[in-house]
């Protein structure tokens, strides 16, 4: 006969036993799961070896930069298109900036190979041509609203400008280059310091007023401004003297360094203010590219879900969603590249292994256990 | 007695080759001749073709310790038609530290690093330059084998590109060289070319140059040196006493 008590109490100990596992198997599985969610890497696209990108725009349809031919290419990656944009008349182009109308900005050499700023737009490669009394100048960046950065020789050397379609190519004066503007105009870039250094700077193109981004007087460069007038670049340690990749959110940042590098710069943010560039050391042409989000620098080359044979050297540029355009190696050779975020959540083969195995494991020993218990005998 | 033998020879080769080194370099030397070397610092020219003195600047403290440099000048010039600017640094002081320290080593601390190095660039005195061989410079043979042709002696500098660590369109173009008579040298040893002089100057040139596409690039360097070498020689700068 059986004790109708001792039933009960094994089945709800039984119960209970089989609730516990299954939250140790569904902790175990989630902490299976999490490493790579938590690391969501990266799916590299090959751009192909000698192809240069060098921006991404904002929404991410459009890459552009200098193509194996050595002419300004403009890429599409909703269609997977990609369109050689030709020159001036020249040999060579070069396209370093792009918005999300496809226009493409850049420099271009005409027929005497001398090269000035080009803006292509509607199928139509135009010079902007140059400051008074420059004989060549280079374009950057464009935003949505059509307005051009970049640098141009003049009649007293090399200033960055500011272009419109009704004002024309503006002088910023007392600079070297312009490098990014945003949506609102607002300007970044370099001006001279102590003869081969710069500071980096923010110029509001519809005041005409420019002040100094970093306080202190060491070398520094801005490179690119985000909708919200984050600003990155790189900036002179007072500490160590080398160069680290900053932003200015407001207030001043350091980034650091990727661990073994003494140096970084930073290329590149997107509206999220996630940051992209580079890190190197000092005075060497070693260089492993780098995102910064949450806080966190990390190396991309070990992001890669499928990068084998890559070493990812310069990100140049971040989209809104989070596609990087850069530059690195593939099996020692120059390819370009374009990362997109890994939307799929692939737990590590060890891992799951090992979790497999535990939850097997601890199954056969409830059944046993449970086993043991009904039957005393 | 074999172990004193030893240890006095090690001493004594040690101590020779200070002392020469010490001599080659003028450690002990008095230097008659520097002060007059360094008081012709102030015959440069300020204007010459279309350069102009734009700037002059202290040469920094700490370098000049090092150089050991009895004087020197720091100073930027502009070319009045294409707004390309040169920065020149020259200082005289005795020929050891005066021959050591190249810009490869100090650029490459600068947030540069070297792309191309040890190209010789040659000048050819003008008419009103020329002189008989300089005895002091014959002494190196590179500067023996740097003539030009009709056997006239010329001016050599090299000329080294940094590129900068961070990602911008630009070159610095450096061009260096040594000095002790008439001519401007850069032997491949100027430690030993130049040793025993009284004194030595040293020039350095730098421009930094915006890199357009496959453009092929402006050298303001060598332009200024084609307009600033004659121009020196007709300042004075060069002591008439010297045979070159």
């Amino acid at each position: 006969m059986t004790d109708y008590r001792l039933t009960t109490r094994y089945v709800a100990i039984s119960r209970c036993r089989s609730l516990w596992l299954c939250c140790v198997l569904a902790a175990g599985f989630v902490i299976c799961v999490l490493p790579a969610a938590a690391n969501a890497g990266f799916i590299i696209t090959d751009l192909g070896q000698g192809n240069t990108p060098a921006a991404i725009s904002a929404l991410g349809q459009y890459v552009v930069g200098q193509n194996a031919a050595g002419h300004a290419f403009l890429y599409d990656t909703l269609s997977n298109q990609t369109q050689d944009l030709g020159t001036l008349g020249g040999a060579s182009s070069q396209a370093n900036g792009v918005n999300d109308s496809g226009q493409v900005v850049g420099q271009a050499a005409n027929a005497s190979n001398v090269t000035t700023a080009f803006l292509y737009s509607n199928g139509t490669m135009q010079s902007l041509g140059t400051l008074p009394g420059g004989g060549s100048s280079g374009a950057n960046a464009i935003n949505d609203a059509g307005q051009v950065v970049g640098s141009s020789d003049s009649s007293h050397g090399t200033d960055a400008f500011v272009y419109d379609s009704v004002n024309k190519m503006i002088d910023i004066t007392g600079t070297d280059a312009a490098n990014g503007i945003n949506a609102s105009g607002l300007v970044t870039g370099d001006e001279p310091y102590n003869n081969f250094n710069s500071i980096a700077f923010i110029y509001d193109s519809a005041t005409k007023t420019k002040q100094n981004l970093i306080p202190d007087d060491g070398y520094s460069g801005g490179n690119a401004i985000n909708a919200s007038g984050d600003i990155v670049g790189f900036s002179e340690s007072a500490s160590d003297y080398h160069l680290h990749a900053f932003l200015y959110n407001g207030s001043y940042n350091n980034l650091g360094d990727l661990p073994g590098y003494d140096s970084s710069a930073a290329l590149g943010i997107n509206a999220s203010g996630q940051v992209v560039g580079d890190s190197y050391n000092a005075g060497q042409n070693d260089h492993s590219a780098f995102i910064y989000s949450g806080g966190v620098m990390t190396d991309l080359t070990s992001q890669l879900d499928n990068g084998a044979g890559w070493s990812l050297k310069y990100a140049y540029a971040i989209s809104d969603s989070g596609q990087i355009v850069g530059e690195g190696t593939y099996n020692g050779v120059e390819h370009g590249f374009l990362l997109t975020a890994d939307a799929t959540v692939t737990p590590e083969p060890g891992s799951l292994a090992l979790w497999g195995l535990a939850a097997a494991g601890m199954t056969l020993r409830a059944a046993f256990y449970i086993g043991t218990k009904n039957n005393p005998a | 007695m074999r172990p004193y033998l030893s240890l006095l020879l090690v001493l004594a080769l040690t101590a020779g080759s200070g002392a020469l080194a010490g001599v080659l370099g003028s450690r002990w030397q008095a230097p008659p001749d520097t002060l007059d070397a360094a008081a012709r610092l102030d015959r440069l020219p300020a204007t010459f073709g279309e350069w102009e003195l734009i700037d002059e600047m202290p040469f920094e403290e700490s370098a000049a310790v090092i150089l050991e440099c009895a004087r020197s000048s720091n100073r930027s010039y502009r070319h009045r038609e294409s707004g390309e600017t040169v920065h020149m640094a020259i200082f005289v002081g005795p020929p050891g530290p005066t021959s050591v320290h190249t810009p490869e080593i100090c650029y490459s601390s600068q947030g540069f690093h070297l792309a191309s190095s040890g190209q010789r660039r040659k000048y050819r005195p003008t008419a009103s330059e020329a002189a008989p061989a300089d005895a002091a410079n014959a002494r190196s043979p590179s500067v023996a084998t740097a003539n030009g042709p009709g056997g006239a002696a010329n001016h050599e500098f090299r000329k080294t590109v940094f590129l900068p660590d961070v990602r911008r369109p630009l070159k610095l173009i450096v061009y260096y060289g040594w000095c002790s008579g008439r001519l401007w040298q850069a032997p491949e040893q100027p430690r030993f070319s130049f040793g025993g002089l009284p004194y030595l100057y040293k020039i350095q040139l730098a421009a930094q140059v915006v890199t357009r596409l496959d453009q092929e690039d402006a050298d303001p360097c060598d332009e200024f040196l084609g307009d600033f070498l004659p121009a020196l020689a007709h300042s004075g700068f060069y002591s008439p006493s010297e045979s070159q």
